[in-house]
């Protein structure tokens, strides 16, 4: 056990290590500057060598990558050059946004698409199950900006159900605990609601085929003999078995789940690693480029391998394998 | 193994096939069946935010301008034309193509014009040649790398295949959004190199499963049957192994073209893909995001297709994969 | 700045959207649907009105050497956290602009105008009760000229050699030589806390923004009160600003809202009172909301195409004026501008007291476009609709910067009148951070770009040959006789006597062509009638916030 974890995470960290060193070299190649966020008419050439040198910026790329890496080893992700800050506090600012705004998406998407997916199962060849097929198929393919846009147009500005943007009202620090979380809930309901539903369209056909894939099975005959209910069979025995290659698709699932909040961060105003990206790679923020595509890779990694390990938890067959 | 796909799938997926079809071929022929050049903002303050069905009086002037207007009429010596709801007179002298009544030209547009005055519907047809070529030319550059490292992982022996299904893994596990974002915003990316990009990005899934595929029959009493007859690797590959994996692969390609052109409209809408005033269905989205309320068409009508495409293309994927591998279910999706 | 917990004065009225809101945040997350009722009920506190704007971008920092000058960084700075010694008014219509007083209650040249002596007030106390005092000027001076600092406008401060403390209450600006910009210069730059900031060494200013915010104090009318990055940040009155009937207002909210779409939401739902710039197609609507109104001003700045000289294509004065005859301004300002522009001609845009009113704009002529271009033997040989000359085509590419829709869509419109005249135009945008590079090392063709005027009105950084290696004379535009005037109104401090050399400078830029004036375009602001004493200007959006004031609703 041990040492499949340990290998997972080496390869992980190993490709880690590649891609953020491509980055590296890709971002330091590519044309424009970040020192030039400082830049106006009256600015000279002297004066630019002058701010680069007080950045490091003016030796060699080779030798600025050596520098930078042995700064990461020490676990110093450096300064971001817009925010004159270290770009691993403000990470950490932005970190449990995103994992809120995932955790609630992530949530809704599997409850939503587990109960639909039972139903339809249970239903199957039914009306039901055709309608929540439809439904399921649209989910899966409408991008989920269209639906962010919809529903901020209508939900948020229209009819003004929601907050239009942001995490928490003014003043909210000073209301109480029970008034914040409400707040705090309020801000998060229609992007991660957004986000979720867009998202629960894989899980119904996944659940739905997946159960009635075990229905087919000889122990599922055995339990219907022994005279049990269907639904205690479909709650019980076939549904238990068809979440284990839900846990699995979970981890593949998880970048998309990351870019899908990007979209929704940036479109919602959600102060998340998203929005912070987005504008890293505009101003040419070299140090936060590179810490918050670390930081999300770390995310993705992890996230893959507690999928795994839930796996094996679940799922004695694949516990023995590994 | 079936032969004949199409005879034996659901009515629903041949609909659905029969409209990508007419879709592809109405994109192809885009530059040719487009009523206007989709860049040509002839009368950019008068044709701004048309809704669908306007018809308009086209006035030509000197020099290659031209100006839209709601109504034109006959004046003593010249005409009199309505436009931005004001009156103005033009002389005869300075208007190109006079007829009797008011001018010869007039617009028609089916689907409205966005804010620069420009054909929605024609603007529309181009997109849909640009994404879907990005979607159908990115997919096949996926596959072309998914089968060469399947191949090389099943048949190239035990190292060399956890190798490669190692890297496989570790690239799977990689947020493809944020490094996308960043090669795109770095560097002015053509429809060409978005395409290569979205490519590098989409192979693993589908080198997973021809390997899987591949390491199953390499076990069949067939393979191992030519094998004895003492035909070469290479042969029996080519021959005889990749025609049996080439269903699911059909498949999985058609599911995948699906993502990609979702991937593709997201990076446009958020303004790293496709570059205005090219259009592509991403980019007039995000063209039309401000408007919503007030210019619907101009989002609408590229959510709609888009929306219509990918569902069109999951049908198809469904409808192939039911039809010809029930098996397939659980390895295909995602 | 700091969570002071002054509870009963905090806004914490539930806007009945905001109830609304509650209740359908809790039908869907059912497990907390019996908090609602509690929400309803939060404890009733004193009500104090806060002003909210609606933002697009949030601040950097709160320490202008080390932080990226952005317009809302400028207008915090100067205008609400922090004093300049002189504030300089928007009246430049007749003459250079006046000064007011701030920290300092009066300047005086001395006869030989190479020294500057500023009374500063004696009431001005930093916000922890420490006085402002001569020494904060001179300190701040020397943060400014800090190599180990770097600041970005540093050059601004080279012709000072040294600024001496009289007393606590008297400071002294020495200066090499004598200029018209030498207040301006003196001026630029809000005086800094000595007392609190000098305990960081300044070779560890940059990259060290949080060390700034956690030991801010302020001596303007207000203070920070919270900072919640890419969500907002909060202004609060400073109670020990000097002046006791300002500000007007308790609390000033910066929501930061990037989507454009959002922050119209926000202001016409009334739960934000000012946005500072609009676009213009979206001035109408702004228009027809009863409750809210437009202002507009001039910015300071001009909008070009500027061609670059040092490629043979536009090397000839004759060719960038028949470019600039085939381009129709009105239609760009038509269809993008709403008519909130006008053509333009000059660098110093039309209210501006040096702006030369007897210049015509090249008129839109393409007629006369084609007789030079013909005469100067760009004539379409081979029949493909593009002028050629010696088997070259007429044909450049024209770039611009992405972040900016406007630039973006006068590409096209530019590329297709040019088309009308034989002349073919490749588009390009890219993002400002990377187009500065090619432009500062002249290699592009021709490029769309709008550039700021300073308060000195000083045109070297763009004209001037100098300005070729180091400034923004990006397309080497070089002309002896223009770098003399260029000269001479920067040494000339007599108003009535630059007016001419002004006027003259203008004519030569027009008759040269290095840049095709395009227009220039009204900066527009939408505000709640509620708001009274906004006055966004040319100098800052933010300008007199300490002025502002809500009305009470009914």
């Amino acid at each position: 056990m041990l040492r499949f974890v340990l290998r997972r995470l080496g390869s992980s960290v190993l490709l880690l290590f590649f891609v953020l060193t491509a980055t590296f070299f890709l971002i330091h190649l590519a044309p424009g500057e970040p020192l030039r966020l400082f830049d106006n008419p009256r600015m000279s050439e002297d004066k630019r060598d002058e701010l680069r040198q007080l950045y490091g910026l003016d030796r060699p790329v080779a030798e600025q990558y050596l520098d930078w890496l042995a700064a990461v080893l020490r676990g110093d992700w450096g300064y971001s050059l817009s925010f004159e800050r270290p770009t691993f506090d403000i990470l950490m600012e932005r970190l449990p946004n995103t994992a809120l705004l995932v955790l609630a998406a992530v949530t809704i998407e599997h409850v939503l698409g587990v109960l639909l997916g039972l139903l339809a199962a249970m239903r199957a060849g039914t009306f039901i199950d055709r309608q929540i097929r439809i439904v399921s198929l649209l989910l899966f393919s409408v991008p989920i900006f269209c639906l962010a846009l919809l529903a901020i147009e209508l939900l948020a500005v229209r009819w003004a159900i929601f907050p239009i943007n942001q995490m928490r009202s003014d003043g909210a620090d000073q209301w109480p605990p029970l008034a914040q979380l409400i707040d705090l809930l309020h801000h998060l309901a229609l992007p991660s609601l957004v986000l979720g539903i867009a998202r629960c369209g894989a899980v119904v056909r996944f659940v739905r085929n997946g159960l009635l894939e075990v229905l087919r099975q000889d122990y599922i005959r055995t339990a219907y003999a022994k005279g049990l209910t269907t639904g205690r069979v479909l709650c019980v025995h076939a549904l238990r078995n068809s979440l284990i290659p839900l846990v699995q698709r979970f981890g593949v699932a998880l970048p998309i789940l990351l870019s899908g909040s990007l979209i929704v961060e940036v479109l919602f105003s959600w102060p998340g690693l998203g929005q912070t990206s987005v504008q890293a790679i505009q101003q040419r923020d070299y140090p936060m480029v590179l810490a918050t595509t670390a930081l999300s890779g770390c995310m993705v990694v992890v996230g893959n391998l507690l999928a795994d390990l839930l796996q094996a938890w679940l799922d004695p067959r694949v516990r023995d394998a590994i | 193994m079936p032969s004949d796909p199409l005879t034996r799938v659901s009515p629903l997926t041949r609909v659905g096939l029969l409209l990508l079809a007419l879709l592809m071929a109405v994109s192809l022929a885009a530059p040719w069946i487009a009523p206007y050049d989709p860049l040509e903002q002839i009368d950019a303050a008068a044709g701004k935010h048309q809704p669908p069905l306007t018809v308009m009086a086209a006035v030509q002037l000197e020099h290659g301008r031209w100006r839209l207007a709601d109504r034109v009429e006959r004046g003593p010596d010249g005409v009199i034309i309505e436009r931005l709801g004001q009156r103005q007179s033009l002389a005869a002298s300075e208007v190109l193509n006079l007829d009797e009544d008011g001018v010869r030209d007039r617009r028609i547009f089916l689907l409205g014009t966005d804010k620069f005055g420009r054909d929605v519907l024609s603007r529309l047809l181009h997109a849909s040649r640009v994404s879907l070529m990005i979607g159908i030319l990115s997919v096949a550059m996926a596959i072309a790398i998914g089968v060469a490292v399947g191949a090389l992982a099943a048949l190239g022996g035990s190292l060399l295949d956890g190798l490669l299904m190692r890297l496989v893994d570790g690239i799977l596990t990689l947020p493809w959004i944020f490094l996308l974002m960043t090669l795109t915003a770095l560097f002015a990316v053509d429809v060409w190199m978005l395409i290569v990009f979205l490519g590098m990005t989409a192979w693993p899934p589908i080198c997973r499963l021809v390997r899987a595929e591949l390491l199953s029959l390499r076990e069949r009493d067939f393979v191992l049957a030519a094998r004895g007859l003492g035909l070469g690797e290479v042969r029996i590959f080519f021959r005889h192994m990749l025609p049996h994996a080439l269903t699911p692969l059909v498949v999985a390609a058609t599911l995948r073209i699906g993502t990609l052109i979702l991937i593709e409209a997201s990076l446009s809408f958020l303004g790293f893909g496709v570059q205005s005033p090219q259009p592509s269905w991403g980019n007039m989205i995000a063209d039309g995001q401000g408007v919503l309320l007030t210019a619907w068409w101009v989002a609408a009508f590229p959510s709609a297709l888009l929306v219509f495409v990918v569902v069109a293309v999951n049908l198809v994927g469904d409808g192939l994969r039911d039809r010809l591998d029930p098996t397939l279910q659980q390895m295909t999706r995602e | 700045m700091r969570h002071e917990s002054l509870g009963t004065t905090r806004q914490s009225r539930w806007l009945p959207h905001e109830r609304v809101g509650v209740l359908g945040a809790a039908l869907i997350f059912v497990a907390s649907s019996w908090l609602a009722g509690c929400g309803q009920s939060a404890p009733p506190q004193a009500e104090v009105s806060s002003i909210v704007v609606a933002y697009p971008f949030d601040i950097q920092g709160v320490n202008e050497l080390t932080t990226p000058s952005t317009p809302i960084m400028n207008g915090m700075l100067y205008f609400a956290w922090f004093l300049q010694l002189v504030e300089e008014q928007p009246d430049y219509e007749d003459g250079p602009p006046s000064f007011e007083p701030r920290l300092a209650e009066t300047y005086e040249f001395s006869p030989d105008r190479l020294q500057l002596t500023f009374r500063l007030r004696d009431d001005a106390v930093w916000s922890d009760g420490v006085p402002v005092t001569a020494d904060d000027v001179r300190w701040t001076w020397q943060a400014h000229t800090s190599p180990e600092i770097g600041w970005s406008f540093a050059e601004a401060k080279a012709r000072i050699t040294d600024v001496e403390v009289v007393d606590a209450h008297t400071v002294v600006f020495h200066f090499s030589e004598v200029y018209a910009a030498q207040l301006q210069e003196a001026n630029l730059g809000i005086i800094l806390p000595k007392h609190a900031w000098s305990e960081l060494p300044f070779d560890q200013w940059r990259q060290n923004n949080d060390w700034f915010r956690e030991h801010m104090v302020v001596n303007g009318p207000y203070e920070l009160e919270s900072w919640e990055p890419q969500q907002r940040f909060v202004l609060r009155r400073n109670p020990r600003y000097f002046d006791p009937e300002l500000p007007k207002t308790e609390r000033i909210v910066f929501q930061i809202t990037p989507d454009t779409n959002s922050r119209l939401a926000l202001l016409r739902s009334g739960q934000a009172h000012m946005i500072e710039v609009i676009d213009p197609s979206d001035a109408a609507m702004i228009e027809n909301e009863p409750a809210l109104q437009l202002l507009s001003h001039i910015p300071r700045s001009f909008f070009f195409v500027a061609w670059n000289i040092s490629r043979p294509l536009f090397a000839s004065k004759e060719v960038r004026q028949a470019l600039t005859l085939g381009i129709d301004r009105q239609e760009i300002i038509d269809s993008l501008h709403f008519g909130y522009s006008s053509p333009a001609h000059s660098p110093f845009p039309s209210n501006l007291w040096a702006h030369n009113a007897e210049l015509e704009p090249w008129p839109y002529d393409p007629g006369r476009a084609k007789e030079i271009l013909d005469g100067l033997g760009w004539v379409d040989s081979d029949g493909d609709g593009i002028r050629d000359k010696g088997g070259v085509p007429f044909s450049f590419e024209l770039v611009t910067n992405s972040e900016s829709q406007v630039r973006v869509d006068v590409l096209p419109m530019i590329q297709q009148q040019l088309k009308r005249i034989g002349v073919e135009v490749r588009t390009r945008s890219m993002e400002f951070n990377a187009l500065l590079g090619p432009l500062t090392d002249h290699d592009f063709d021709a490029v769309v770009q709008a550039l700021a005027l300073d308060t000195s009105l000083n045109t070297s950084y763009f004209f001037h040959s100098d300005a070729i290696d180091s400034g923004y004379n990006w397309g080497s535009y070089s002309n002896p006789e223009v770098d003399e005037l260029i000269e001479a109104t920067i040494a000339q401090t007599d108003p009535l006597q630059a007016k001419p050399l002004y006027d003259r400078l203008q004519e030569m830029l027009h008759e040269d062509v290095p840049m095709t004036f395009l227009y220039e375009s009204r900066r527009l602001s939408a505000v709640s009638k509620r708001l009274h004493d906004v006055d966004p200007n040319a100098i800052s959006g933010f300008f007199h916030i300490r002025r502002w004031y809500l009305e009470d609703e009914d």
